[in-house]
């Protein structure tokens, strides 16, 4: 498990994002630091997610946190990102293909760059944030002035 | 965990070639990102660890965990040829590091001249092509110890400076400090050297007389240094009953303390392990399952488990607001959900149902 340091040791990708281990005392807690993709309203933010690894990893998903919480149609208000990757076992809902679930060849790169992903195209049928789900399908202006307001506050401007 | 065995991990990037990078990455196991050991394939031409893939089959249901495919622990077939290769990568990895990185030591040097001279930005661009050298002990030898270009006599052993990092070590082992990109000190060597000793009888031949008589012996299978030779099959554990679970794993030398679903996990951990070790090359005795296993207990402890529910009274009055908080909202989307519903679908009705009486039992 800790051979995942290796992986963000040496190469961490292309300057999307970064991420490590809080400490060296605890491998199973991690913190990732995620640029706002370009032409999205997330342009220009930096997004601090908490990764929590279970201890039978790689053969369960870690759990995904942003905090603060980012408003985001597939983010829970709590900050819990949901996203078919970090799922695992039966597909009681039926509409998440086996192929995009967790599998124990998944690593934090590629969870983090399907993240990324995510933010610039959310999945509108499998929302967490409800709210955030129905002004994306009313309003979009709206929805993406309300997601650069959040991240200016964020920043502090 | 130490430093020592963050240095003992490897990965592609230790390579700065990208061929030798692509090559370095195709011979590891894509569960555990590590140089594969006893690689398995399975019968859609995936190769993994035998033992990630077995716990992986454990865990998700038979699937591969590449393409998805329904496998069976069964249905795996020791990989010959990728074992041999990735065995002698293992060996030749070092020599290939240290080859790369004396295809690189012109320019190395180079790059260490004129940071002498101080023509700071270019040395900064010609030092990032080089691979990653942590110069640990580079900011000591500068100044304690001077830089020795001829070789010293210490304890009886030739003493030579290191061609990167300028320190001190024993000619002995300049391959092998140069090889963990000069983060070997002489302690770590010390302790090779202890470790060499305590081997250098080499028992391993008679260990395999004693297995040879051992085995003949009949009845005699729980020898502490018993060989993985057959597999273990699998089994039902709903037939079992905790009892027959608890005198089975007693049996094989495992603590049979816990539950069931602990001593079910236990129980299949080892038959993982075993299983793996049957088709490892160079399997390991039971002694040291054992001690992996013990090892393995220890890590599970350290992780956290679930906050658990010892007394339901005390939970539930702790935790009121958290409750009434989740009833009033459930109730009030029901009321909205109700109102919605007469003019439309009864289905809707259900789920309301299910949602509003949920939340307070089910913590």
């Amino acid at each position: 498990m800790t051979e995942y340091k290796q992986l963000v040791s040496g190469g961490s990708p292309d300057g999307m994002f970064t991420a490590g281990p809080i400490s060296e005392d605890d491998f199973f807690t991690w913190e990732a630091l995620i640029e706002g993709p370009k032409d999205t309203p997330f342009e220009g933010g930096v997004f601090l997610a908490k990764l929590n690894f279970p201890s039978d990893y790689p053969l369960s998903p870690f759990k995904m946190k942003f905090e603060p919480p980012l408003f985001h149609p597939n983010v829970y208000p709590d900050g819990n990102v949901c996203i078919s990757i970090l799922h695992t076992g039966e597909d009681r809902t039926g509409y998440e293909l086996a192929s995009e679930r967790w599998s124990p060849v998944q690593s934090v790169e590629k969870v983090i760059l399907s993240v990324i992903s995510m933010l610039a195209e959310p999945n509108l049928e499998s929302g967490a944030n409800i709210d955030c789900c129905k002004l994306y399908r009313e309003n979009k202006p709206e929805y993406e002035r309300r997601v650069r307001e959040s991240i200016k506050e964020q920043l502090g401007l | 965990m130490d430093d020592a065995d963050l240095y003992s991990i490897t990965e592609p990037n230790d390579f700065s070639n990208d061929q030798l990078i692509k090559l370095d990455s195709s011979l590891r196991c894509s569960i555990c990102k590590d140089l594969i050991t006893s690689p398995m394939i399975t019968p859609c031409s995936h190769s993994f660890c035998s033992l990630c893939i077995r716990e992986s089959l454990t865990v998700a249901a038979g699937k591969c965990p590449v393409c998805q495919t329904t496998v069976t622990d069964g249905q795996l077939k020791r990989n010959t040829m990728l074992s041999e290769i990735s065995e002698a990568y293992k060996q030749t990895r070092t020599l290939l590091l240290r080859l790369e990185l004396q295809s690189l030591q012109p320019l190395l040097s180079l790059s260490r001249k004129r940071r002498r001279s101080d023509t700071s930005m270019e040395s900064v661009a010609t030092t990032s092509k080089v691979p990653r050298l942590d110069h640990r002990s580079s900011s000591g030898a500068g100044s304690s110890k001077g830089i020795q270009a001829t070789p010293t006599k210490a304890k009886g052993r030739t003493m030579v400076s290191c061609p990167v990092c300028d320190d001190i070590v024993d000619s002995e082992y300049i391959n092998l400090h140069l090889d963990k990109n000069c983060k070997l000190d002489q302690e770590d060597i010390e302790e090779i050297q202890r470790a060499s000793e305590a081997t250098k009888p080499s028992n391993g031949q008679a260990k395999a007389w004693a297995n040879v008589f051992g085995s003949s012996k009949k009845g005699k299978l729980n020898q502490a240094d018993e060989i993985p030779s057959r597999r273990i099959p699998k089994m039902n554990y709903d037939l079992k009953s905790l009892k027959q679970l608890r005198d089975l794993i007693a049996d094989i030398g495992l603590s049979d303390k816990g539950e069931l679903a602990q001593l079910k996990l236990r129980h299949e951990r080892w038959v993982n392990l075993w299983n793996a070790e049957v088709d490892a090359t160079n399997p390991r005795t039971k002694s040291q399952l054992l001690k992996e296993m013990a090892e393995w207990e220890k890590g599970r402890l350290k992780a956290k488990p679930p906050p658990k529910v010892d007394d339901a009274q005390e939970w539930l009055e702790n935790n009121k607001s958290q409750f009434d908080q989740l009833v009033s909202s459930a109730k009030a989307t029901s009321k909205k959900h109700a109102a919605d519903g007469a003019n439309g679908n009864g289905s809707n009705g259900e789920i309301i149902e299910i949602t509003s009486s949920s939340p307070p039992t089910e913590r």
